[in-house]
């Protein structure tokens, strides 16, 4: 089913509108990330954080300069990479899917990953070969449901859509398996707690590994932002446009899963991030993804960092953050919902 | 004289007798014994015969503990020690892991099922289709520890052995008491147990949690309430609390190494760290935190790391093969069982 | 000569029989050619060869001397506009973005549309008159509106040739005809223009040239009033027919005897 969505009944900004939405994301961001150094549990004054942050760490112990920059500064910058990477591989694909409904683990990714991770903690391994392994899910789940449509020599978006389905119905079998086979009183709880999302165990190295791994692909989607709007107007007309949709596509989508991969091998499962925040955008912005992108990035970093900051500083248990979103996200989206319910057909 | 010598010693030993058992049998004739989920069960007539399973690995320590591996048809065993160390257990078969295999289990018939508490769909399912008892244990803490003992005990009929392991326990745990009064409040150290993953942490409900206060530690996860499960807490909250000594657990495994954690930049601050006070709590295969009775020895493991000067590595070596023996009838190297109290 | 179709054949690979047989088509420069047939003969099949996005299994599509086979999507996309038959937005681009697209095959992968592609697009609107709508969105403009948004989409990379799919099929009565005005400019602008159409009253219209797909996959080809003859009309249609001289409006017209 083809969803119809209009645009608000602003007409698309007009450059200086844009850009002025754009610095103003930009600076809540940056805003944000100064915020979340200064909250967390470890005793420490905002202005103690700010010293350290700049580097004026005279007067302040090793332990509290360790919690600011080595626990602290990691989180943040991983949870905004995160959340601006998923929000950035969602509009991609709800670009090339032309549905608005569709989200980062359309292709599978998300329950290949997931499965890449399982297999990990299964195996008793460390943190760092469980994330190498949800990366390798994700991208084993993401060539599978790309490859089911060449072997079928149908290479369509309903095609690649089923494959997908596909793809992760067996993915959620496996992960299934893999839970049974976990023992319930140490290692499921950790399947169970790594598929709920986190950004608890990351490290300034695994961030440094995964950072390339997030930008080049990004980097690369800004850069073709405007023929994912090509790719929007449907395969033939695409084509007929001058896309040579397979490889427009394919790039696309790979550099999207690159995206959607390496948010979930360093965080877990984050939903509705890669849904909402896209919709968001083109409130704002419009459609047209050389604008859409770039917001969508900032806004989704905001947003994540937003959630973690909550997540690890407002109980004494720290909640998985994917809750928080799903949380946060279902009456957002019901909101989105209501606004436009005239237009959706 | 006598008789009054008699008398002091007939309340003595019913004063005992109260404080080892809490109500595992109480007021049902004798016959019937409450489980660790509350249920009634009448004993069997001939507790001798009947066959054993179990798919909880938690039960396996009670079962040798009360010499009743003759009887284990299934069991599910965490590691190869088990079997290694009674070898009646290396026959026994399977039912399952954690779950119930219903037609594995109406195959093997046992007289008797040994379960978790939290598990009312096994119990009805194993009971109602079935007709096998289901006994049901908890064992999160000393007091379920010493219930438990006694009410197996009560229901395959091996009182004695049971009463033999709790005041085993029980004088375990005074001598700890008596070494841990001698030490000073300004020597008490600040520790806590961490889990599977950096930033998880036994709760001050858990066990692991309790054994750190009887060993004289102060433990810093005293206050977090978390329903007997491991919390998360997240890096930052260990480094507010900024523990003494550190103890891993050894009942799951670890995606961390100690090595890892002593070379890490952002934990070199604290003052486990700086005091290189971070153990893995032995023995990787048959883990002294899980709770049962190994936790005596967990808990004297804790007082030496804690508290060298007071309990010395050769009194814990002690220790661990007087254990092995009452347990086992023999001792194990501790090549064996992974642990090197040297470092 | 902008397109030389020779012997083409098609068929679908779920079909035995094909849908193209040995059909021949040229489209000069300037020309208008109506392509009607009964539904299901190949008309939109033969447009989406001519687009190269079917293959044909037969034959050779010759566009602007070059084959068709040789060129890739972008290469045909510069000689071509293409108009189709209905879209479904999944988002509310703006009319002028809309437009935009069609300068496709003149832009780099990691490029943009430049200024040079946004004076394209404005003229595009200003030629069809709806440069006033620039900064609408898509979904909130008429059909009438949409269509010419469209063929403006077309046009703005002055191709030499603009296909048609069925322009006028979901216009009322006044848009049809307002399309169908454009499209005789279109052709005494000089673009060459293809048209498929259900209605020969619209092949009437446009006048030039006309090709009839029998059920057999060929084509009858010829001037329109070569090839839209009463009896031609009522053997494809298998309905009868007739063409009458209507004097007022100097034409013949194609009308339905009664039911």
């Amino acid at each position: 089913m083809i969803w119809r969505i209009r645009m608000d009944k602003r007409t698309p900004g007009k450059n200086n509108k844009y850009a002025y939405m754009l610095v103003s994301f930009a600076i809540m961001l940056a805003a944000g990330i100064v915020a979340a150094v200064c909250m967390g549990k470890y005793s420490v004054t905002p202005l103690e954080s700010l010293r350290i942050l700049l580097g004026l760490r005279d007067g302040s112990s090793e332990m509290t300069i360790n919690v600011v920059m080595r626990l602290r500064i990691p989180r943040i910058l991983a949870s905004v990479m995160v959340g601006a990477a998923l929000s950035v591989s969602g509009a991609v694909y709800q670009g090339v899917f032309r549905n608005p409904l569709v989200s980062p683990d359309y292709l599978g990714i998300t329950s290949g990953a997931s499965v890449g991770a399982a297999i990990g903690i299964l195996l008793s391994l460390n943190t760092a070969f469980i994330s190498l392994f949800a990366f390798a899910g994700g991208i084993a789940a993401m060539l599978l449901a790309m490859s089911l449509p060449v072997l079928l020599r149908n290479n369509s978006n309903i095609m690649l859509v089923m494959s997908g389905v596909i793809v992760g119905a067996a993915m959620s079998s496996v992960l299934g398996f893999i839970k049974y086979l976990a023992d319930p009183e140490s290692q499921l709880a950790s399947i169970i707690y790594w598929t709920m999302g986190s950004f608890s165990y990351v490290s300034s190295r695994e961030l440094l590994v995964i950072a390339p791994i997030v930008l080049l692909p990004m980097a690369v989607l800004f850069g073709m932002s405007w023929w994912i709007d090509v790719l929007s107007m449907g395969e033939n007309d695409a084509r007929a446009l001058g896309a040579n949709v397979s490889f427009v596509r394919s790039l696309a989508l790979g550099c999207a899963t690159l995206l959607t991969s390496a948010s979930v091998c360093i965080a877990g499962t984050i939903g509705w991030i890669g849904l909402i925040i896209p919709h968001v955008g083109r409130l704002l912005a419009g459609p047209a993804n050389r604008r859409l992108l770039p917001l969508a990035a900032l806004a989704g970093g905001l947003f994540m960092l937003m959630a973690d900051t909550i997540t690890r500083t407002i109980s004494v248990s720290e909640m998985p953050v994917g809750i928080l979103t799903g949380a946060l996200g279902v009456p957002f989206y019901c909101w989105l919902l209501y606004k436009q319910r005239e237009t959706l057909l | 004289m006598k008789r009054y010598i008699s008398l002091l010693l007939c309340v003595g030993i019913l004063l005992s007798a109260a404080g080892c058992s809490t109500g595992a049998g109480s007021g049902a004739g004798g016959d019937s014994v409450i489980d660790g989920s509350g249920a009634v069960l009448v004993a069997p007539e001939n507790p001798g015969a009947i066959k054993i399973a179990s798919v909880y690995a938690v039960a396996v320590p009670f079962i040798t503990a009360l010499g009743l591996t003759g009887q284990v048809s299934a069991i599910n065993v965490k590691s190869k020690f088990w079997t290694d160390a009674d070898s009646a257990l290396a026959g026994a078969g399977t039912v399952g892991r954690g779950t119930v295999d219903m037609e594995a289990l109406a195959s093997f018939a046992p007289g008797v099922l040994i379960h978790r508490s939290n598990d009312p769909a096994t119990v009805d399912a194993v009971a109602g289709k079935l007709g096998i008892p289901v006994l049901c244990i908890t064992v999160e803490n000393y007091e379920d520890i010493n219930y438990t003992l006694v009410m197996m005990g009560k229901y395959f009929g091996r009182e004695e052995r049971a009463q033999q392991v709790c005041s085993w326990l029980s004088g375990k745990f005074e001598m700890i008491s008596e070494i841990v009064d001698l030490i000073p409040p300004g020597e008490r150290v600040r520790a806590l147990m961490m889990g599977g993953e950096l930033g998880r942490i036994a709760g001050g409900e858990m066990i692991q949690s309790w054994m750190i206060e009887k060993a004289g530690g102060i433990c810093t996860a005293s206050g977090i309430e978390n329903n007997r499960n491991w919390a998360n807490v997240g890096e930052e909250t260990i480094f507010e609390w900024n523990p003494d000594v550190i103890f891993a657990t050894s009942s799951t495994p670890l995606n961390y190494t100690v090595q890892a954690l002593m070379r890490d930049p952002a934990w070199s601050a604290m003052a486990a760290i700086k005091n290189q006070a971070v153990y893995i709590v032995p023995a990787g295969i048959d883990s002294w935190d899980m709770p049962g009775i190994s936790s005596a020895l967990g808990t004297m493991y804790m007082l030496h790391c804690m508290y060298p000067s007071y309990f010395s590595a050769e009194q814990l070596q002690s220790e661990i093969d007087e254990y092995y023996m009452f347990m086992f009838g023999k001792t194990f190297s501790s090549e064996y069982l992974g642990y090197d109290l040297a470092n | 000569m902008i397109y030389e179709i020779k012997d083409l054949c098609f068929s679908y690979p779920t079909s035995e029989k094909p849908v193209l047989s040995r059909l021949n088509l040229n489209v000069g420069e300037c020309d208008i050619v109506a392509i009607l047939g009964r539904n299901g003969t190949g008309k939109s099949t033969l447009l989406n060869c001519m687009l190269g996005l079917l293959k044909p299994q037969s034959g050779s599509i010759l566009l602007s001397g070059k084959d068709i086979k040789e060129m890739n999507e972008r290469q045909i996309a510069s000689v071509t506009g293409y108009v189709p038959q209905t879209y479904i937005a999944s988002f509310g681009y703006s009319v002028i973005d809309y437009v935009l697209m069609g300068c496709a095959s003149r832009i780099g992968l990691f490029s943009k549309p430049g200024k040079s592609e946004r004076q394209d697009a404005q003229a595009a609107l200003s030629e069809l008159r709806i440069e006033d709508l620039a900064d609408k969105p898509y979904t909130e403009i008429s059909g009438g509106e949409r269509q010419k948004a469209a063929i403006a989409r077309a046009i703005v990379s002055s191709p030499k040739v603009v296909l048609f799919d069925e322009p006028t099929a979901h216009l009322d009565y006044g848009s049809q005809l307002l399309v169908l005005r454009i499209i005789k400019e279109l052709s005494q602008k000089g673009y060459s223009v293809v048209i498929t159409t259900h209605n020969p009253d619209h092949a009437l219209l446009l006048g030039g040239k006309a090709a009839l797909m029998d059920e057999n996959g060929s084509l009858i080809t010829g001037s329109v009033d070569q090839v839209i003859t009463q009896e031609n009309l009522s053997r494809i249609y298998q309905a009868d027919v007739r063409l009458e001289y209507i004097k007022s409006v100097n034409r013949k017209a194609c009308v339905y005897s009664n039911l």
